[in-house]
């Protein structure tokens, strides 16, 4: 019913390989998160939204 | 402040006037794409709204509703945040007032000329890019303004880090230029007439790759990064996990991009490249929700100033819509949910539980937040406020259940099967549309709620700023600079944003890359002995007719592989019979039947008084009338370029059919005009765009691929 001539043509490798490379990058960004010292700068970042420069007048 | 405070202070300020006018731009095409929205709703609730006028029919309007709310609504709201956000987290003015300008005007002006290409029929009929090439080129133009604007500003910043909402800014502007630019580009016929590159399975891939993403990367990345500013200022509290955001952000940039074959389930996609689909747009749940927490939590403690604070209220809100959309977006493309709701309103629903519930309740808390500080004045009035956020939160609830009903109701009917004679239960497909006329009803009346709740707020707002005593005076800030006179200070204050970019443009291409390819390659696998013929001169231009009332917005070509279709339909699609349709027209609703098999279902007097009103046909259709279609004449001064376009494009036709294109339309079109004249319509109906339109509807689905087997792919 479905004859799809894309079956007879495999080519499964590329999200295979997408996959892959994404669990890396995730583990990756999972550990660099939580690398030493962190806390500091994220603690920083966070609050760049809060602070405007001073105002001058 | 921070670590360079014993250095010397820099004065600066901010161009608030650009945030001012696309505030009030916000304003404006809210109401319109609303208003738009409505009108539609209520036109399939009641057909005679279609006023029998060609530019107010419901083919015309809804691209026009669709393109308004998401790039001149959201599109402007996004800019207004994202200006106003961008220069206080770099504690620097926009890099060029006039550029900001220009971006403004430039980006005004697409959206004038959507409003009047689209309604005179101007389109490219692929969904949310049906702007014709040139507008698509200003497009780009201003885009690019945007990100030189935005880039000069990020080098310039007086603050070494990047805040994670800056992030989900870049997001944007890569990836939107990216997807513009590839599903955009086509070969122009006319100045607003063009040919998409791509074709059938490839073009749809490429189509949904895009239409997904455009979702993704202007409707939710951008948003996100106001979330991620206006939640922790507006509760004046960081954010309440700033390493969660950046695991959020690296993996929904990195998956977003691989769910676009979700909108294409049970169609003649492989059967791999579908799965990879599904297992992503469920993989998607996890990042936004981790997203959705992340703005929630950083409201704890503060719930009691929620219920009291318009701002905090209307954030709140829309946070939590973003969760549950994004629940509910992975459920629909498991398989066995998508092949029930797929076609159907259900995914309307779905997609208004985003606009409406993300989008438009985030942009309203930022507006709630932005009005006062912009005209240092105060809100009008926290009940106005209130009677509007309960009035859309009430539209919004109407509109998701009785779309809900109406999907799960409709898709439920199209495929019931008489266990014991294995025929359709509902052989008539008009009997599944009047079963949900209701619930057009209960929706509309929710989209109108919705609606008056935006008027509303209009009102308070515009009564906020009428009420500003102050001459808005430009205020000058101050904070250290950067160390960007020492070479290394420089260079790493350009080499981070560019560095970010490389690596978001990195992530987003395995993704595309994954997805796509395989369409690129498709041609070499197309079988050999496939009967599929190019379309005659005259289908040509009657698939332009097709195209060009957006007949698409209500009707698939495409049926899908299950016993309940090939009753209803006839064999299902296969890839190879719509090899040659540069665009493709698969579709996304199905507010009428498939027409992929409807050739020589009826005689061509059948579809002659169809066209001119559906109901003398079928008695409670829903159909818009065309009777413009028995008026206007075909176009065939165009016909040999289109021919010769086509041509490029790969379409096999010889340079002596080019050459005898007209002559042989003519000819075909005479054939039919003859046909229609025996039963008594006027034989100057020859020359008239409604034979052209029934020699395509004719020829649809008259082409089955057959019997393919290992042997006959080619190699
Ligand atoms: C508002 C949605 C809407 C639009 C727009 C629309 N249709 Fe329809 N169409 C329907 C509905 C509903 C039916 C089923 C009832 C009927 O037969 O009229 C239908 C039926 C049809 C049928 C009969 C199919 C069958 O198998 O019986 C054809 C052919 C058709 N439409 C062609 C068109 C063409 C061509 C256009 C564009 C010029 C168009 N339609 C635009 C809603 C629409």
């Amino acid at each position: 019913m479905k004859s799809q001539v894309f079956e007879n043509f495999d080519l499964t490798i590329l999200p295979t390989i997408g996959m892959i490379v994404f669990l890396v990058v995730f583990l990756f960004v999972v550990i660099w998160v939580f690398r030493k010292n962190s806390k500091k700068i994220y603690t920083e970042m966070s609050n760049i939204p809060l602070n405007e420069g001073n105002n001058n007048e | 402040m921070n670590q360079e405070a014993n250095q010397n202070l820099e004065s600066f300020s901010y161009d608030d006037k650009i945030v001012r006018w696309f505030t009030y731009a916000t304003l404006l095409w809210g109401a319109v794409a609303m208003l738009l929205g409505v009108t539609i709703a209520f036109q399939l609730a009641y057909w005679k709204l279609n006023m029998g006028l060609e530019w107010l029919t419901f083919g015309r309007l809804r691209p026009l509703h669709t393109n308004a709310a998401i790039f001149a609504f959201v599109g402007n709201g996004m800019f207004a945040g994202v200006y106003y956000s961008l220069q206080r987290l770099c504690k620097a003015r926009l890099f060029n007032d006039l550029l900001s300008k220009l971006h403004f005007w430039g980006w005004q002006l697409i959206i004038v000329s959507a409003a009047i290409s689209l309604p005179l029929g101007m389109t490219t009929g692929k969904e949310y890019a049906e702007l014709e090439w040139p507008i698509d080129i200003a497009i780009t133009v201003v885009w690019v303004i945007f990100a030189v604007n935005f880039f000069g500003t990020l080098i310039r910043r007086r603050e070494r880090h990047i805040y994670v909402a800056i992030w989900f800014y870049i997001a944007t502007i890569v990836t939107v230029a990216v997807l513009h630019i590839v599903n955009s580009i086509s070969i122009p016929v006319s100045l607003m007439k063009s040919y998409s590159i791509y074709a059938g399975a490839q073009d749809a891939l490429i189509q949904w790759w895009y239409g997904h993403n455009a979702v993704a990367f202007f409707l939710t990345t951008p948003i996100l990064g106001l979330m991620y500013y206006f939640v922790p200022k507006a509760a004046n509290r960081p954010v309440y996990s700033y390493r969660l955001s950046i695991v959020h952000f690296w993996s929904l940039v990195f998956i977003y991009i691989w769910a676009g074959p979700h909108h294409l389930l049970y169609t003649a996609l492989p059967e791999w490249l579908q799965t990879v689909g599904m297992v992503f747009s469920v993989a998607l749940w996890a990042p936004s929700w981790g997203g959705m927490i992340n703005g929630l939590l950083t409201l704890r403690g503060k719930w009691s100033e929620v219920r009291t604070n318009p701002v905090l209220k209307f954030l709140a809100t829309a946070v939590t819509f973003y969760g549950m959309s994004t629940f509910e977006g992975p459920l629909l493309s498991v398989k066995s949910v998508n092949s029930v709701a797929h076609f159907t309103d259900w995914v309307i629903g779905h997609v208004h539980a985003g606009t409406i519930g993300w989008n438009y309740m985030l942009t309203a808390g930022m507006l709630y937040y932005l009005v006062p500080k912009l005209w240092k004045t105060k809100i009008y009035s926290i009940a106005l406020a209130n009677f509007q956020f309960w009035t859309a939160t009430i539209g919004l609830f109407f509109y998701i259940v009785s779309m809900w009903i109406a999907g799960v109701t409709q898709g439920m009917m199209w495929r019931a099967i008489d266990g014991e004679t294995g025929t359709l239960v509902y052989p008539n497909f008009i009997e599944t549309v009047t079963q949900i006329i209701p619930m057009y009803w209960v929706r509309a009346i929710g989209g109108t709620l919705v609606l008056i709740s935006f008027l509303v707020m209009i009102y308070n707002l515009l009564k906020s700023i009428a009420a500003s005593k102050s001459d808005l005076k430009e205020e000058i800030y101050q904070a250290p600079a950067l160390s960007a006179n020492t070479a290394t200070g420089h260079r790493k204050l350009e080499g981070l944003p560019m560095i970010f970019t490389v690596l978001v443009l990195l992530s987003i291409i395995v993704g595309t890359v994954v997805e796509i390819t395989p369409t690129f390659l498709a041609n070499r696998f197309f079988v050999k002995s496939d009967s599929i013929t190019p379309y005659t001169p005259l289908e040509l231009l009657g698939r332009d007719v097709f195209i060009k009332e957006g007949c698409y917005t209500c009707h698939s070509q495409m049926v899908r592989p299950m016993v309940s279709e090939q009753l209803r339909y006839g064999k299902p699609s296969h890839i190879s019979e719509s090899r040659y349709d540069h665009p493709f027209q698969w579709g996304s609703r199905r507010i009428g039947p498939d027409l992929a098999r409807v050739g020589s279902k009826y005689p061509h007097m059948w579809h002659y008084r169809h066209m001119l009103n559906p109901r003398h046909m079928t008695h409670d259709s829903i159909m818009p009338n065309y009777p413009w279609l028995a008026r206007k004449k075909i176009h065939y001064d165009v016909l040999e370029k289109k021919m010769r376009v086509m041509q490029a494009l790969g379409v096999p036709y010889s340079d002596s059919e080019v050459a005898s294109s007209v002559e042989d339309a003519q000819y075909q079109a005479n054939e039919i005009a003859d046909i229609l004249a025996q039963s008594g319509v006027d034989k100057s109906v020859a020359d008239k765009e409604i034979v052209a339109l029934i020699s395509y509807l004719q020829r649809l689905g008259s082409e089955v691929a057959e019997g393919i087997t290992d042997q006959e792919v080619e190699e």
